[in-house]
């Protein structure tokens, strides 16, 4: 306990028993976890591609922060994705909440199709044959799953799964276990109004300031979402953005967290957007600060695709299946509106001819490649584009 | 060697009787960095951390936003290493982050007589540095303020026993002080700490570097609770930018982001600084893997 020279046992291996949690290379890295290339930080993935590249993945033992958006539930999406992943990857999983019951929260889950198959080798497991679940094991799980929203994922499921829920109406501890698989933290909409406690500035700081201390020990990593929209002063409230430059409140909690993203929605926005977006995105995606844990520059600014180091405008499109995060660009030069007036006014043999060809190739989808694409497009991109429910460049894969 | 080109802009004059020693700030003197939330002046710590130990001499890091495993991964690609310098004793790290607020039994019997332990390499080691910060904290309340005169005799008898040599030079480096003032602390008491580290640090000849943050567009306010905090953290930057000898206010660029430059920094003089060589600049920067170079404005590599 004194200051004199100690014999520090483990400094030999001064990379891997340090603070931040590291596993000892003789063990396994458990499934969903990746090393960042960047680093060799350990990564785990949010449950969304795209998102996944702007950050470069969540380092173990951080704190990731999501400004909500206003009357929208984009955010919550995003929490549902991370939970989702890490049910998939059969991590254990931690979902707080005050504005809605957190099982609630875990029902309405996305799926990912791996699920669904290993769930059926299991069944099968039960009556037949232990092949088939050796060979589903011997599958390398993949580091961000594809999850399709349309469907839900079971009570089985839910059930097999280590989850752990705090109600923070009716709050009660939970059972704590050591294990290398990693820990998800969701917390949802933190210092909303819906929260019994107090929230002042100071103490919603020392807790996330004793979380960040906590988490950076383990291998857990938290995700949490808060409305940032509520803390801007109401006569400004209805003109600004919620951007964290205008919430003293906010930029506090920002100061603590690894990671803050913020979604802005269209529909939720209160400043009349342009119609030439809304058709294309469903809002806006900020991001206000990038994961750096261990490095002088973040890993995202060298080694994302998307943002390559929060200099892009980027906007987000939800869609049927899937939630992906894109470069926000204009449509093509022209747009809708013009070439259908070029159309209808008779227009050029060569306008005609384009379009009774699309016309013959497609049928009924021409209206909606004429929504996608403007009239410099070449047939062959039409012809590309030619499902009708297809999102064009949808996300990333990495 | 720090970031050189950062080196060549801040020209530390040595002392005469220190003469072979560069690019150790004054004796005496303190360092403000200020940064915002659109460039963080985190880097900067490094800076003055590895240019104290590559001239073998003290450094106490006292830090309330990182982990000593970032600090050293990062000293390691700079060409420090913070573990043999703390078993040297150059070196000592006081973990602000971790062990703030949680309330431990208190062992009273030794932890006055025995300083706590600085070192973080496992965590059973970790929990020892607990008791600094703990003794006085009540158990009942969990996550009430922290103690800032606990806080400071830590800091004390740190500097005390393994850092009062003469010719230490020592710097004790605060990253992020304005996360006590978040943390619900007074600010008068702040700029009281603040005062009595910078007098362990002139009793040893060294320097006090410490890190704030200090965001614009506070004019765009707010509700009153906000204001209130405004108001308050408005005096805690004045109040210690007045105190200091050397300014380094970080932050992004007017016209957002580049690829190229990551942001801008300000070299400014305190009211106190009568150091003649010393040139108020405004200068850019480029964050790169393990190096930070810093240029004039609009000689940014990739624009010329």
């Amino acid at each position: 306990m004194s200051f004199k020279k100690r014999v520090v046992v483990s400094s030999s291996s001064s990379t891997g028993s340090g603070s931040t949690f590291a596993f000892k290379p003789e063990q396994k890295i458990p499934t969903g976890i990746r090393l960042s290339p960047y680093n060799g930080q350990l990564l785990i993935s949010t449950g969304v591609p795209s998102l996944d590249d702007i950050l470069c993945g969540i380092p173990l033992g951080s704190l990731f922060l999501i400004l909500e958006d206003r009357n929208t539930s984009y955010a919550k999406l995003l929490l549902k994705y991370f939970i989702a992943e890490g049910l998939a990857h059969e991590n254990r999983v931690l979902v707080a909440s005050a504005d809605e019951k957190p099982q609630a929260l875990v029902k309405g889950f996305p799926v990912p199709p791996s699920i669904q198959n290993k769930k059926i080798s299991l069944d099968k497991l039960s009556s037949s044959s232990s092949i088939i679940n050796s060979q589903q094991d011997q599958l390398p799980q993949p580091f961000c799953h594809t999850f399709d929203l349309t469907k839900r994922i079971s009570e089985k499921t839910i059930n097999a799964a280590s989850l752990s829920f705090i109600d923070i109406a009716e709050f009660s501890s939970n059972e704590q276990t050591t294990s290398h698989n990693a820990l998800r933290i969701a917390i949802q909409s933190i210092a909303s109004p819906m929260w019994p406690i107090s929230t002042s500035s100071q103490e919603l700081f020392r807790f996330f300031h004793a979380l960040r201390g906590l988490l950076r020990s383990t291998n857990h990593a938290a995700m949490m979402t808060i409305p940032a929209h509520l803390y801007i002063h109401s006569e400004l409230g209805s003109a600004v953005s919620p951007s964290i430059s205008f919430i003293p409140f906010i930029k506090r909690i920002a100061r603590v967290c690894d990671a803050v993203v913020g979604i802005e929605s269209f529909a939720g926005s209160p400043q009349t957007s342009n119609s030439i977006y809304t058709s294309q995105y469903n809002g806006l995606f900020h991001v206000h600060k990038l994961p750096t844990i261990n490095s002088l520059l973040a890993p995202a600014t060298k080694l994302s695709i998307l943002s390559g180091g929060g200099g892009d405008q980027l906007g987000f499109k939800l869609r049927r299946r899937k939630f992906a995060i894109e470069k926000l660009h204009l449509p093509p030069e022209g747009g809708v509106g013009e070439r259908r007036t070029v159309a209808g006014g008779g227009g050029s043999e060569v306008e005609n001819a384009h379009k009774s060809l699309k016309k013959f190739d497609k049928g009924d989808d021409a209206t909606d490649n004429d929504i996608n694409n403007n009239r410099n497009s070449s047939i062959i991109i039409d012809s590309h584009n030619s499902k009708p429910k297809r999102v064009i460049g949808g996300g990333i894969n990495v | 060697m720090g970031y050189a080109t950062l080196d060549t802009a801040l020209s530390f004059s040595s002392d005469d009787e220190y003469d072979n020693i560069k690019n150790i700030p004054p004796s005496g003197s303190s360092i403000l960095i200020k940064d915002t939330i659109g460039a963080e002046g985190g880097f900067l710590i490094h800076h003055f951390l590895v240019n104290q130990l590559k001239a073998e001499k003290h450094a106490v890091l006292v830090s309330l936003a990182q982990t000593m495993q970032h600090y050293a991964t990062i000293g390691r690609k700079l060409g420090i290493n913070l573990q043999i310098a703390q078993q040297k004793g150059t070196f000592s790290y006081i973990d602000g982050l971790t062990h703030l607020y949680t309330t431990a039994p208190s062992s009273s019997n030794d932890s006055t007589i025995n300083p706590p332990s600085t070192i973080s390499t496992n965590l059973r080691q970790q929990s020892l540095i607990s008791d600094a910060f703990l003794t006085n904290c009540d158990s009942s309340s969990s996550l009430s303020s922290p103690s800032l005169s606990h806080i400071y005799s830590t800091i004390k008898s740190v500097i005390t026993t393994r850092h009062n040599i003469p010719g230490s030079r020592l710097a004790l480096i605060i990253d992020d002080l304005s996360a006590l003032l978040y943390a619900g602390c007074n600010v008068c008491n702040l700029i009281e700490f603040f005062k009595a580290c910078r007098l362990l640090c002139q009793k040893q000849k060294g320097s006090l570097i410490t890190l704030i943050h200090a965001d614009e567009a506070m004019d765009a306010i707010i509700s009153s609770a906000d204001e209130e905090n405004a108001r308050q953290e408005d005096l805690f930057i004045k109040s210690l930018q007045y105190q200091s000898e050397y300014i380094l206010a970080v932050r992004g660029l007017g016209s957002g982001f580049s690829r190229d430059v990551s942001g801008e920094i300000t070299l400014a003089r305190g009211p106190q600084n009568y150091d003649l060589e010393y040139r108020p600049t405004t200068l850019q920067y480029k964050i790169l893997d393990n190096n930070v170079q810093f240029f004039a404005r609009g000689f940014s590599q990739g624009v010329l």
